[in-house]
């Protein structure tokens, strides 16, 4: 008897989370979308090459113009339907995002390349993504942008 | 493979379903890391992914995590449960039917994949819960019918018994023991099973995605008609051997069934 209870009391829970999570209808994806402003970009050590060429692309140096790449997009923005619009000055961009995962990741992609992101920090202001490289690197690289008004 | 039951199971029985269905798990877990960043074979990093969200309050990371856990748990309790309830009125049903169950829900995650998926956060959850099930699924049966000795969706424990095994060959005590032979190649055919189906998933992953699934629901099909060929054949020979029997009953009754007062006077 103490068993069958447990047993209801165990499937009960999990039809019950289930509800709560679809009444509650609270989606990580509905956090990112929005207009958001690039604030800092710490490619700390990391071997520069990893970082792919996907949208606004900025090299510093004469010699590294083929192996730094990395987006220097004043404005990200994350729209519904996975669309994000990577704009400059001069410059727009159209790729693809996504999350992953159980909401940790996130997927960047412009169809030929794609990038993953574990979300370090995901607030109403700020977002913390650290770059997701191949294991051989060491170190890493970050991403914060902050909500543009 | 799937027909018969706990200790009246051979090393081969054991090897060949093993053998199949950790390829099988290894093609899901790779391909469901590859397409949704998640594992959805084992369960316990979501254990330590869990106390992880609870230590930084993200109850919506908390309540999916859970989810998994509890999808893999009721997929063994599905499995366990359609074994022990219907063994006695059709063994092979009772074995097939969470293999089948399995293979329905690795072929709707396949189909929705290719048909249907835009790659949003719900659906990636959904599916990584509808493949922890199926995991759960086939772990339940394959270590419910084979009495624990084939557990094939994770190889931690594997591990630990193949180092265990590995260390008592060191003794000339259990070097030639049969038992732990035998238990040592089971373990080492799981093992190199997994491995190939996660290479055939990580080469095949580029051009196929979730076309991946199809692979994974033909081996799951090998596993569901390979017994059955087998009763299918045995019955066939039971039948042809019956009505031999009868042909020759009726052609003469004297030589096959002697009267046993008969012979006992004679």
């Amino acid at each position: 008897m103490k068993i069958r209870i447990a047993l209801i009391f165990f499937f009960t829970s999990i039809a019950v989370t289930v509800l709560a999570l679809v009444g509650k209808k609270y989606n990580p994806e509905n956090e990112f979308v929005g207009s958001w402003e690039e604030i800092d970009w710490n490619i700390k050590e990391a071997e520069k090459s990893v970082v792919t060429n996907l949208g606004l692309v900025a090299t510093s140096t004469e010699e590294d113009r083929d192996s730094i790449r990395f987006h220097t997009a004043k404005s990200w923005k994350f729209r519904p339907g996975g669309v994000l619009i990577l704009q400059d000055q001069h410059e727009e961009k159209e790729l693809e995002w996504r999350l992953k995962g159980r909401g940790h990741i996130l997927e960047i992609t412009d169809g030929m390349v794609t990038e993953f992101y574990d979300i370090n920090l995901l607030s109403d202001e700020k977002i913390e993504l650290n770059y997701i490289a191949p294991s051989f690197v060491k170190d890493y690289a970050r991403l914060v942008i902050k909500r543009s008004s | 493979m799937l027909r018969k039951y706990s200790n009246t199971r051979s090393l081969g029985d054991n090897i060949k379903l093993g053998v199949l269905t950790a390829i099988v798990a290894g093609m899901v877990n790779v391909a469901s890391f590859m397409l949704f960043y998640s594992f959805s074979s084992n369960v316990t990093g979501y254990f330590a992914i869990l106390a992880s969200e609870v230590s930084q309050n993200n109850y919506y990371q908390i309540a999916i995590v859970l989810l998994w856990i509890m999808s893999f748990f009721l997929g063994s309790f599905i499995s366990n449960f359609i074994v022990i309830h219907f063994n006695r009125r059709n063994t092979y049903l009772a074995h097939a039917m969470p293999i089948m169950l399995e293979l329905l829900c690795i072929l709707g995650v396949a189909i929705y994949g290719t048909s249907f998926y835009k790659g949003t956060l719900f659906e990636t959850e959904l599916m990584l819960m509808i493949l922890l099930l199926s995991m759960g699924l086939q772990n339940g049966l394959t270590a419910s019918i084979s009495n624990f000795a084939v557990k094939t969706t994770h190889l931690t424990g594997a591990t630990t018994d193949l180092a265990i095994l590995f260390s008592m060959f060191t003794h000339k005590k259990y070097r030639n023991n049969k038992d732990i032979k035998d238990k040592a190649k089971l373990l080492i055919s799981i093992f190199s099973s997994y491995l190939l189906g996660a290479f055939i998933a990580a080469f095949l992953y580029q051009s196929l995605k979730f076309n991946v699934f199809f692979i994974v629901v033909a081996f799951l099909t090998v596993v569901i008609f390979y017994d059955l060929s087998k009763i299918y054949k045995f019955n066939r020979s039971l039948k042809v051997y019956k009505l031999k029997k009868q042909e020759a009953e009726q052609q003469n009754p004297d030589n096959i069934r002697p009267n046993p007062k008969q012979v006992a006077i004679s």
